[in-house]
């Protein structure tokens, strides 16, 4: 186990490389002077004496591989390299994190848990009706749902704040904006595949041994369709992380998101190129995490690990 | 028992939410003392590395030279200035008293060592207003302290102008103190304005408390938070769920918004006129608008008056001269010009022979534009079908625009300008003259050796009659050229509910922060 996590670590590094050289590449590829885009930010079109002046300053005159490295080597430092428009991603981190963080975990357990009821209560009203509406949620595109909720539970309601950051109040409705498409398709999912197990010869197996019908559900159904459901949670991230860039801008979450916007329409290239490579790092620990669950999950892929390494 | 237990705790409850933290007695009525909260379009703070750190909507640093309503220089940390014979070195005798919000005495070596800093840091971008001390100062300038209170600015040629293109940004004073070696500041800087940076968090607010060491009229309210909420439509939610008090500055309110506002219970809604204009520019370098009988037949095939109704709602002064109106002391009446469909078709006729041409004009799409560029281009498209010329309209987003322009692939396109200076130099010198940026690096293409004449004899003439006349044929010359036409002279909106009295605009689109009354 130690062994393959550490293999899968190190396996870590030159995706990482690549990544960072495809995105700063596009950056350089993308149209625009960025030296030229910063110094109009207020609208004033520079003097060419003032321009050539600041490239010099941002070391735009340099050749691209020296560009490269020198930004990659602030990056190793921890440095994500200086935005050309003193943006600082370090600070937009942590609340992306927490309202992605937050609607995963909201996403799964609602999805779960619908899912499972709609599962034992097949072919009835409820399964019916719930299966509807949360086609109609998962087909609405998530910022169609944040606007929705702010104008019943903001403007109507004065339920709860629409706009604004922090750990309290606030994270209600930009999370359950987010997790409510996740959320649709993991109920369809986890229905479908608890319809399959629960028809299965080992259930009925142990509903003649006597067993609990929740013991039989939790230890066994469940146990045995969590697989694709861990991998669906996985994908799934990254549409909440893709999506938080929007769901960001309708309720002013002072994430990476909004930062990222207000970079390429700027063309500041160390920051979109240090949020491609943030984004990635996280989706590749998102994956390790879940590959590593299906060692908890399934033992037939702890034997298979076993005999193979 | 545990029903009156429940009951008690139920009071307790009730009575601590409903209790505000403090209170404060104004005359007859008990009015609470707490923060206000104003929703912005933007971060209004930048940051260290930012020549300003903030903007000068916080009111929280002031100028040596501010402006007035009408664009003049006024006196605001300079008390009065003097030019000297030969033109090269302006005087200012400081306004004594001042002290900055830390209670440290601002003098003339505070002033010393701002210019030091700026010239040092130059050129800096900003979303702000770019620090380039040829700018603000045409040139390096020599600072001197001559005593406590005077100090003189010397450039090695005439400067008549300083005191104007020096005003508000680029003689923007701070406490050395915030100042780090580098020329960045080492935090939220000490300042001299109404009010103090408390609190600043990026993206989010910035959070402001009144400056009591302030030397003028103090600031009504004590505590004050901008907030940051890039969504234009979250803005206006934010205001109607009663989570803010109101939205001002620049790009806060959209007209759109505005004009749906208006009338609403609880709400006063509002626009001042600020000192940015709305622009449509030729390429003047290629065909087909580099035939001035063309770029004149746009010019008068256009109501502005209907422009501004239809696009934004009535929120703008329709566009006259070059000049704006509200500059009493520039604005000629000779630059304007009237709709006159007639005369424009004619034009068109002559220039195009019955043909009719296509002109590309791209326009930004970027989110969260206050300003309705596809409306508008929409609006010029229908207008121009009838003389000839087919419009191909171009939403791009803003950096391929930028390259778009700088790269001359447009025939009409929007501009939009600050007038941050009030001087009519800024003006004809962006747009008219052929080595300026606008017509070199930006591709305007206009060229009119009289008008290059005029814009450098106007730059350092003293005598202000003179000066006036050559400023006053440069607008009728614009009028008959058309280079580049002004569509509108902007109005601001803003909003508040009637929690809070006093938010208003000045004309640099400062809002009136110090002005606002607490009600309730």
């Amino acid at each position: 186990m130690a062994r393959y996590l550490l293999s899968r670590l190190v396996a870590l590094i030159p995706t990482l490389i690549v990544l960072s050289l495809v995105t700063f590449l596009l950056t350089t590829a993308a149209r625009g002077d960025p030296a030229l885009l910063a110094l109009q930010q207020a609208g004033e079109i520079p003097s060419d004496e003032t321009l050539a002046r600041y490239r010099q300053q941002l070391g735009l005159d340099q050749p691209f591989a020296v560009r490269y490295v020198r930004w990659l080597a602030g990056v190793v430092q921890g440095d994500l390299g200086k935005s050309f428009l003193s943006t600082r991603l370090g600070e937009r981190i942590a609340p992306t994190l927490v309202l992605g963080l937050t609607a995963l975990a909201l996403s799964s357990i609602v999805g779960i848990a619908l899912g499972t009821l709609f599962a034992l209560h097949r072919g009835t009203w409820l399964d019916c009706g719930g299966r509807v509406l949360t086609l109609v949620l998962a087909s609405t595109p998530s910022f169609c749902l944040a606007i929705g909720l702010v104008l019943v539970f903001g403007e109507l309601l004065h339920w709860l704040p629409v706009a604004g950051y922090g750990l309290d109040e606030h994270l209600i409705l930009p999370s359950i904006a987010l997790a409510i498409g996740p959320a649709a398709s993991l109920m369809r999912l986890t229905r479908a595949r608890l319809l399959e197990e629960l028809g299965q010869d080992y259930i009925r197996t142990a509903t003649a041994k006597g067993l609990r019908g929740r013991v039989i559900l939790v230890r066994h159904a469940l146990r045995n369709a969590a697989i694709p459901l861990v991998s669906l949670i996985g994908l799934r991230f990254a549409h909440i992380f893709a999506g938080a860039v929007i769901i960001e801008s309708v309720f002013s979450w002072p994430g990476m998101g909004s930062v990222l916007l207000t970079a390429i329409s700027g063309r500041d290239l160390p920051v979109i190129g240090g949020y491609v490579l943030l984004a990635g790092l996280i989706f590749i620990v998102v994956n390790l995490v879940i590959d590593l669950s299906y060692v908890v999950l399934d033992p037939r892929v702890r034997v298979y690990q076993a005999a193979g390494r | 028992m545990l029903s009156l237990l429940i009951g008690l705790l139920l009071v307790a409850c009730s009575s601590a939410s409903s209790v505000p933290a403090a209170t404060a007695v104004t005359g007859a009525r008990t009015v609470p003392d707490r923060e206000v909260v104003i929703a912005v379009s933007r971060d209004l703070a930048n940051g260290p590395q930012d020549p300003w750190f903030c903007h000068s909507s916080c009111n929280v640093w002031e100028p040596l030279v501010g402006l007035d309503e009408g664009l003049q220089p006024r006196p605001v940390l300079a008390e009065r200035w003097e030019l000297s014979e030969d033109g090269r070195t302006w005087t200012f005798t400081l306004r004594s008293g001042v002290r900055f919000s830390d209670g440290t005495p601002f003098d003339a070596d505070v002033v010393v060592k701002n210019l030091e800093r700026m010239i040092k840091i130059s050129p800096r971008p900003s979303p702000y207003t770019a620090l380039d001390i040829n700018v603000g100062y045409g040139g390096i300038p020599k600072v001197t302290r001559l005593d406590a209170t005077t100090v003189a600015f010397e450039s090695e040629k005439p400067n008549p102008t300083m005191v104007s293109t020096m005003s508000n940004f680029f003689s923007a004073m701070y406490s050395p103190a915030s100042f780090a070696e580098n020329g960045d500041f080492t935090g939220p800087p000490v300042a001299t304005g109404p009010f103090k940076i408390v609190e600043w968090q990026a993206g989010q607010f910035l959070r402001l408390e009144r400056n009591e060491n302030y030397w003028g009229e103090k600031a009504k309210i004590r505590q004050l938070r901008l907030r940051t909420i890039l969504d234009a439509n979250a803005r206006v939610s934010a205001l109607q769920a009663g989570e803010i008090d109101g939205v001002a500055e620049l790009g806060a309110l959209f007209p759109a918004q505005a004009a749906q506002l208006q009338g609403r219970p609880g709400l006063t809604v509002g626009a001042d006129p600020i000192s940015r204009s709305q622009y449509l520019a030729f390429n003047s370098g290629r065909a087909p608008f580099n035939d001035v009988r063309l770029r004149r037949a746009v010019l008068l095939a256009l109501d502005r008056k209907a422009l501004v109704d239809s696009v934004v709602f009535g929120y703008a002064l329709p566009g006259d001269s070059l000049i704006a109106p509200y500059s009493k002391a520039w604005y000629s009446p000779r630059g304007s010009v009237r709709p006159d469909l007639v005369e424009a078709r004619r034009l068109a006729q002559e220039a195009l022979g019955g043909r009719t041409v296509e002109a590309v004009l791209p326009f930004n799409t970027s989110p969260g534009q206050a300003i309705p560029y596809k409306e508008t281009a929409e609006y010029l498209q229908a207008l121009l079908r009838p003389l000839g010329i087919e419009l191909r309209l171009q939403g791009m987003e803003n950096a391929a625009l930028t390259d778009a322009i700088n790269r001359g692939e447009y025939d009409l396109r929007f501009t939009s300008l600050g007038w941050v200076n009030g001087d009519p130099d800024f003006i004809f010198n962006t747009f008219m003259r052929s080595t300026a940026p606008f017509n070199t690096t930006a591709k305007g293409g206009y060229n009119n050796p009289e008008v290059d004449r005029l814009i450098a004899e106007g730059k350092v003439e003293r005598d202000p009659r003179k000066r006036y006349a050559i400023y006053e044929r440069l607008q009728e010359i614009a009028a008959q050229e058309a280079p580049v036409i002004v569509l509108y002279y902007e109005r601001q909106p803003y909003a508040y509910r009637d929690t809070i009295s006093g938010l208003r605009h000045r004309i640099n689109f400062q809002p009136t922060f110090d002005q606002i009354v607490l009600l309730k």
